[in-house]
């Protein structure tokens, strides 16, 4: 099987284009998890040159690093194409919050929080990692969990 | 600049109550109580508080250590002594010699601990009922498991 990448014109919008005479299974479930990106309760990521989709409640958070976003579970990290605004949009609703210019976490994935510098709060995750919550992402924290105006 | 707006008012509250007893104190001592007395705890409120909101902005990306923090709250302190001496000599609260330099330091430390304690107490609160909430969350959760 020849497989060619090739990069758009300036304006023209990503495209995949399958060519096979006989579309098999794999094929076509490889299609499916490329259309659905983020799906109800599955992401996309990539693991190496891979696509794996993981359930989004396997997610503790994302962080964006050099222009990179990272989906991070309870040991393991993957990169996702998506920028960080557009997971918050497509996140919206969800368990998942953006609590600081880089980060989005999964509240289910919190165990407890503490105050810390500056009126901003340290999130202790399931798996005993700290993310921090900026000051001002907090009054968006606490309306999420039901006790802010 | 609206969150910058509402961390000054909290200060500005938090650090006019606390000037507010520590000058209560102060003019315990003398006969008569100055009518400008209000407008200058004001004013001295206002100036302290918008310092300190500008010092507060920074938020460092990473968790901070102790000593960082030790380093932070001390320069925030020894700005806060500056302001005050200045404030309170221009206004005769304290007179500028090494006893009542001594009596501002003293002074400012107090009102320093009041509003790092009621700080605290309002962040520790906060922290409280947003712990409690998640532990909501986590017991919907597993009873959704379990059904």
């Amino acid at each position: 099987m020849k497989i060619t990448i090739e990069t758009p014109l300036p304006g023209e919008e990503d495209e995949i284009i399958i060519k096979m005479a006989n579309l098999s299974d794999e094929v076509l479930k490889t299609v499916r998890r490329l259309k659905d990106g983020v799906g109800k309760d599955t992401m996309a990521v990539y693991a190496d040159e891979n696509i794996v989709m993981i359930p989004l409640k396997d997610i503790f958070y994302f962080d964006a690093v050099d222009n990179r976003v990272f989906a991070y579970t309870k040991d393991k990290c993957y990169e996702t194409k998506k920028k960080l605004f557009e997971l918050e949009e497509l996140l919206e609703g969800s368990s998942f919050i953006r609590i600081s210019k880089n980060a989005i976490v999964n509240i289910k994935a919190i165990d407890h929080l503490s105050p810390e510098f500056n009126g901003r709060f340290v999130a202790r995750l399931k798996n005993g990692e700290d993310i921090i919550i900026s000051r001002g992402y907090v009054p968006d924290l606490k309306k999420k969990l039901g006790i802010g105006r | 600049m609206k969150t910058f707006l509402k961390n000054f008012l909290r200060w500005t509250i938090t650090i006019t109550t606390g000037i507010t007893l520590i000058v209560g104190l102060i003019v315990l001592k003398y006969d008569y109580i100055p009518a400008n007395i209000v407008i200058r705890i004001l004013a001295a409120g206002l100036v302290t508080a918008l310092v300190t909101t500008v010092f507060f902005t920074y938020e460092p990306k990473k968790k901070v250590g102790k000593c960082f923090g030790f380093v932070f709250f001390l320069l925030h302190y020894l700005s806060m002594c500056i302001i005050m001496t200045i404030i309170g000599v221009s206004f005769g609260w304290f007179e500028a010699t090494f006893s009542g330099i001594l009596e501002i330091t003293l002074s400012v430390g107090a009102v320093y601990i009041f509003t790092v304690v009621i700080s605290a107490i309002l962040l520790k609160g906060d922290a409280d009922k947003m712990n409690e909430a998640l532990k909501k969350l986590d017991d919907n959760d597993n009873t959704d498991t379990e059904a």
